[in-house]
């Protein structure tokens, strides 16, 4: 088990440096770096050329880059274009709160959807099935922004029972921290109910269809031990898999939600950088989305090999 | 022709797959809005009048006025046109693109298969909206832009498709007939073996056509998708960001909203009965 997972550890690597190479290159062909950050607007054109000598901007790329990277292992993330701030201080503040936002929605999300699609394939083809099978696909269907402005002209603007938007510190009470989150995680969570479901529903018909289940009737098993100790425990591992594969679609879909809500996470953060023409901060919230995207495949990678013992670990 | 395809097994399925139904007439109708924008809408799109900004649906406004007093029934209508072409636009240099690559790599396998997989690995390992913003940033905001970056993105699904599909035909015995007789390799792919994958990319085809809908919404409501000034459904919603119009002007948030949801809905729809239809289990 160890060497698998060395093995596709060592795997990852030269995509991450290739991914590296692609956000650096990126930034070389957007307009701005650090002295441009740090200079007031009436700079003389010698006192700018002094702070690129000092600063390492004046040499050859290849240089550049490396210095770039090896800044990236001991936390130098380099500093914003629009006020210079440290872009490793700023994604530090803000990651704990998109985390919060994610965990929350991806708990609601997955014990839910799952419920849900277990229910509809206990009862297929029934009216329950049909009736969640179509507010599945409404689900897939609806934008999640527009989702959540219903939400919040119900919730907010007309019943006026929870928050506008917006996050309270920590130190806050814990009670009324959750009237915060709650709204913009159940809208991003109740989007992916709908995926989850679908998937659980069809991965249980499929198991549930298998001729170890006949067999198992016919012995005259109680359903709920064919249901559950047979079909569940074999359906459970592409669900796991299922539920690891949604993260891409979790960040994504929580950048949006952040902007709707206002959730001073990294997706708000990345919203205003995009929009303020930060490239630095644009091309480093990328990186680190995309390196925890290929961390989180490695887990479902070894999650898949620990559930599923015809996985040949070699 | 038009009568094997109405006595075939997939018409049968098909036809039995009301929502499907319900799906291709809305999308046909959303199509005709579309093409038929100019005779539809009533007024110009976007002629300003600041007198009437935000004015309610009346006989004159039908959907009532946005901000600087433009006719929102005729923004929605030709909003329909922008959405569904960036689209059918999107879909189709993706689909070139994931055919010609799958078909590649599938087919000819070795070095360029290698390179083309570690390509669509890299493109995967972003949260597609994340590789978006990251994109309009570097190449700035147009409806044009929005269309190349959308088909040179979402290509990975079908090549995906493709690459698999080819690998296991390749090794019928058509094809090897089809070697034998020195057929080019370029013929073989793309007019013997491709034939076999129609039916697998139109259900591909339909699916991320909603994908890209919603994509385009999406990008659009956050600021950064088609150009403000120009009528997409995405930007309609774009005011429902004022807190003022989420209070008092129902009209700017509610419509496009939910033409974006039925759209996608029924693209959904079609796509699932297509599946079905082609599905032989089924």
């Amino acid at each position: 088990m160890r060497a698998f997972i060395l093995r596709k550890l060592l795997n990852i690597i030269p995509t991450i440096f290739l991914l590296s190479l692609i956000i650096f290159i990126g930034m070389e062909l957007t307009p701005g770096d650090a002295a441009t950050a740090l200079i007031e607007p009436d700079t003389p054109v010698e006192e700018i050329e002094k702070i690129r000598e000092s600063l390492g901007l004046n040499k050859p790329a290849y240089i550049r880059y490396f210095l770039w990277l090896t800044g990236i292992f001991v936390g130098d993330f380099g500093i914003s274009l629009n006020d210079g701030s440290d872009i490793a201080t700023v994604i530090s503040q803000k990651l704990g709160a998109t985390l919060e936002l994610m965990l929350t929605s991806f708990l609601f999300s997955s014990v839910i959807g799952v419920i849900l699609g277990i229910v509809s394939s206990l009862n297929k083809y029934s009216s329950t099935d049909h009736i969640l099978t179509l507010f599945g696909m409404i689900g897939l269907s609806i934008p999640s922004f527009f989702f959540g402005i219903i939400s919040l002209k119900i919730f907010s603007v007309d019943l006026q029972l929870l928050p506008f938007g917006g996050r309270l510190s920590p130190d806050e009470m814990g009670n009324v921290r959750i009237l915060n989150l709650i709204q913009p995680a159940l809208v991003l969570a109740l989007l992916e109910i709908a995926a989850v479901m679908r998937y659980s529903r069809s991965t249980m018909i499929d198991v549930l269809g298998k001729d170890y289940i006949v067999t198992a009737q016919s012995k005259g098993l109680a359903p709920w031990r064919i249901n559950f100790l047979h079909g569940f425990r074999t359906a459970v591992t592409p669900i796991i898999v299922l539920l690891a594969f949604r993260l891409p679609g979790l960040i994504g879909g929580s950048i949006i939600i952040e902007t709707v809500f206002v959730w001073p996470g990294m997706g708000s953060t990345f919203i205003y950088a995009v929009e303020g023409r930060d490239y630095n901060m644009v091309m480093m919230i990328s990186l680190i989305v995309s390196v925890i995207v290929l961390i989180a495949s490695l887990l479902v990678d070894v999650l898949i090999a620990i559930f599923d013992p015809r996985i040949k670990l070699q | 022709m038009n009568i094997t395809i109405f006595q075939s097994r997939q018409f049968r399925v098909f036809k039995k797959h009301k929502l499907a139904q319900f799906g291709a007439i809305t999308l046909v109708f959303f199509i005709l809005v579309a093409v038929f924008a100019d005779l539809i809408a009533p007024k110009d799109p976007n002629k300003m009048n600041l007198r009437h900004s935000y004015k309610a649906p009346s006989s004159e406004f039908f959907l009532g006025t946005d901000r600087i007093g433009r006719d929102y029934f005729s923004r929605l209508v030709h909003g329909t046109r922008v959405s569904l072409g960036v689209g059918l636009g999107g879909i189709g240099i993706a689909t070139i693109i994931g055919i010609l690559f799958g078909g590649l790599s599938g087919y000819l396998g070795g070095r360029i298969d290698i390179f083309l997989l570690k390509l669509s690995e890299l493109i995967i390992c972003f949260p597609s909206i994340v590789l978006i913003l990251m994109i309009v940033t570097i190449v700035g905001q147009s409806l044009l832009n929005l269309i190349l970056i959308f088909g040179f993105l979402e290509w990975v699904g079908l090549y995906r498709l493709i690459r698999s599909l080819f690998m296991s035909l390749k090794e019928q015995e058509f094809v090897e007939a089809l070697e034998a007789f020195g057929v080019r390799k370029f013929s073989i792919m793309f007019q013997h073996i491709l034939p076999n994958a129609i039916a697998p990319i139109t259900v591909w085809m339909t699916l991320t056509l909603a994908g890209m809908i919603l994509a385009e919404a999406g990008l659009s409501f956050l600021g950064m998708g088609v150009p403000l000034q120009v009528p997409s459904w995405g930007n309609l919603l774009n005011g429902a960001k004022d807190l003022r119009v989420l209070e008092n002007y129902p009209w700017i948030w509610i419509p496009p909203g939910i033409v974006i949801t039925l759209a996608v809905l029924s693209i959904n729809f079609l796509g699932d009965g297509l599946r079905d239809a082609f599905n032989p289990k089924s």
